[in-house]
């Protein structure tokens, strides 16, 4: 078989599972999982994107966390406010609908994305890695200062977002509406990976001087990436906080970014389905172990390390029988 | 001639080691000047300063009258200087097509760059796979660039400069670890595009050097120690005695 034909055969696949997964849990009586199931495909949200990042442009950010976080604060204290009826700065009304919360948690975002993007572009390498994480450590400081907002308890919601003609409290509606926002920004990504913008972000990656002695500085390309992915990190953070009802500066912590690192690494650096495999798997491990022992961080740790040594272009790349480029 | 590049006085020092020291040249449309001289005699070090990777101590550097002492790199390289590096710079990971599409993009074709897929930017294909067929590297066109000979990867990377329309093309050591059938193809391909602009060539390969150049400066110690036609250079005892060694030169 052809390597593009097995490629196919596993994404048609995975994707025919994930059409079918609801029903199926819910025919061996098993919808719990259902929720599980949304929780891993926001992570996978989060994996995609920063894999834009990692994988397309080279420079690993230690700090998505912050537009997770953001995502799902925005989507909170709109909730919190219109539950309460307070006014946000004494201005605006608070929403539950997910038509104004969404779209207004992915904008801010992307106005977060571009002041991260425009100081911490200026460097690369480590530099970047520690430059992110420190921005990001700021909004998590700032978010946690507010008293109003929960300061370091964070907000419960007493409901999830409205959508008109669906109920997003149903945990089989609100997997598909998860599965929905994967597929169209794994499409948007694929769209600007495949462009002529994609490509010259690829060459600034493999070689950065070559690109300068052409003329050709890469920022306002990487910019842009960057902006796409805090975007996509912001609409998981929403979509994680109406799955738990709850929105905690956990969310917009470090370790946290760690967690999303370890989803692209696990999945495969530059492979846009990686993320997808990398929450799988991660999340998947969590679950199963997390239900046999109290330890199982200590398992899951050894089987981390087992399969980054096992397959080293991660495990989509092992699946497709591919190596990144 | 017109003159297009001039460098004044250009100085750097590492420390206390002065790599390039009061270093001017003039650069004239249509004209090969040829740098030569000893290894770390500060050739390389002359065009970094050039083109900005390395900031010059002092003196001045200006094309076509605009001052270019104070731009960066990118700058410098949209102004119109073009270079190629010792150690082939191409994006080997990338096809040699992909390669090409970069080098357009980067200047001349930047109004191309959005979110179409690459492929279906025709014009922009056929433009890339022109000056792939200029450079005889269409056959190549979808294999990976890190895969070519050296000296094909020496020809794309030339390509590549000139996709960008430099008005200065600074080439460093471009025939080094070339067979000599490449060897040959660049100078005859050096030849031909020296008319529409200026080059400057540091070689080590002195029969390319007293072929194409219609200048030749010779640097030792950090210091250009004379510049003039080719003939005078080989007879220059200065010269001899830094550098070309008395029976070289006569070859």
């Amino acid at each position: 078989m052809t390597r593009l034909n097995r490629q196919s055969l596993i994404i048609g696949l995975t994707f025919l599972v994930l059409a079918v997964l609801p029903p199926l849990l819910s025919a061996i009586d098993q919808s719990y999982y259902v929720s599980i199931a949304s929780k891993i495909l926001i992570y996978a949200l989060v994996g995609i994107s920063l894999d834009l990042i990692i994988g397309q442009a080279g420079l690993v950010s230690f700090g998505h966390a912050a537009f997770f976080g953001m995502g799902g604060y925005v989507c909170g204290v709109l909730s919190h406010h219109s539950a309460n009826d307070l006014l946000v700065f004494s201005v605006f009304t608070g929403t539950n609908n997910a038509l104004i919360s969404w779209p207004l948690a992915v904008l801010v975002c992307m106005v977060l994305g571009i002041i991260i993007g425009v100081i911490s572009l200026r460097t690369t390498g480590v530099y970047f890695i520690m430059i992110t994480l420190a921005l990001a450590q700021m909004v998590y400081f700032l978010i946690i200062s507010i008293p109003q907002y929960g300061g370091e308890d964070g907000l419960s919601l007493w409901t999830r977002n409205k959508l008109p003609g669906l109920n997003l409290q149903d945990d089989t509606q609100f997997y598909y509406i998860c599965l929905a926002w994967v597929i169209i920004y794994l499409l948007i990504a694929h769209k600007l990976i495949y462009s002529s913008l994609g490509l010259m972000i690829k060459g600034a990656k493999l070689n950065h001087q070559r690109l300068i002695a052409l003329g050709h500085p890469p920022f306002k390309a990487q910019l842009m990436i960057f902006v796409l992915s805090a975007m996509g990190s912001g609409l998981a953070g929403a979509l994680m906080v109406n799955l738990t009802q709850y929105v905690s500066p956990d969310y917009l912590h470090w370790s946290l970014s760690g967690k999303f690192l370890v989803i692209v690494i696990l999945g495969g650096i530059g492979f846009l389905f990686g993320g997808l495999y990398g929450a799988l798997i991660l999340l998947g491990l969590e679950e199963i172990l997390s239900s046999y022992t109290d330890h199982w961080h200590f398992i899951l740790g050894i089987a981390l390390v087992i399969i980054v040594l096992t397959s080293k272009s991660g495990l989509y790349a092992s699946l497709v029988g591919r190596k990144a480029t | 001639m017109t003159k297009l590049l001039t460098a004044v006085n250009l100085k750097k020092s590492f420390g206390g080691l002065n790599a390039v020291d009061d270093f001017s040249i003039e650069l004239g449309k249509g004209e090969i000047h040829a740098l030569i001289g000893p290894n770390g005699a500060g050739k390389s070090t002359a065009i970094n300063l050039l083109t900005g990777e390395l900031l010059a101590d002092q003196g001045s550097i200006t094309l076509e009258g605009q001052d270019l002492s104070g731009l960066s790199t990118w700058q410098r390289a949209q102004a119109g200087l073009g270079r190629t590096y010792q150690i082939t710079s191409v994006i080997n990971e990338l096809s040699v097509l992909e390669n090409m599409l970069i080098a357009l993009l980067a200047q001349t074709q930047q109004d191309q760059i959005g979110l179409t897929h690459v492929t279906k930017i025709t014009p922009l294909i056929d433009q890339a796979k022109h000056y792939l067929q200029d450079f005889d590297l269409l056959p190549n066109a979808e294999n990976l660039a890190g895969e070519l000979s050296h000296g094909e990867q020496g020809r794309l990377e030339i390509a590549m400069c000139l996709a960008t329309n430099p008005k200065v093309l600074l080439l460093d050591e471009p025939m080094s670890g070339m067979s000599l059938i490449d060897g040959k193809n660049m100078i005859a391909l050096l030849h031909n595009i020296k008319q529409s602009m200026a080059i400057l060539l540091v070689e080590h390969d002195m029969e390319a050097v007293f072929q194409l150049a219609d200048t030749v400066s010779v640097m030792a110690s950090g210091k250009i120690i004379a510049s003039d036609s080719p003939q005078i250079i080989r007879k220059d005892p200065l010269v001899i005695e830094a550098y070309l060694g008395g029976d070289d030169a006569s070859g």
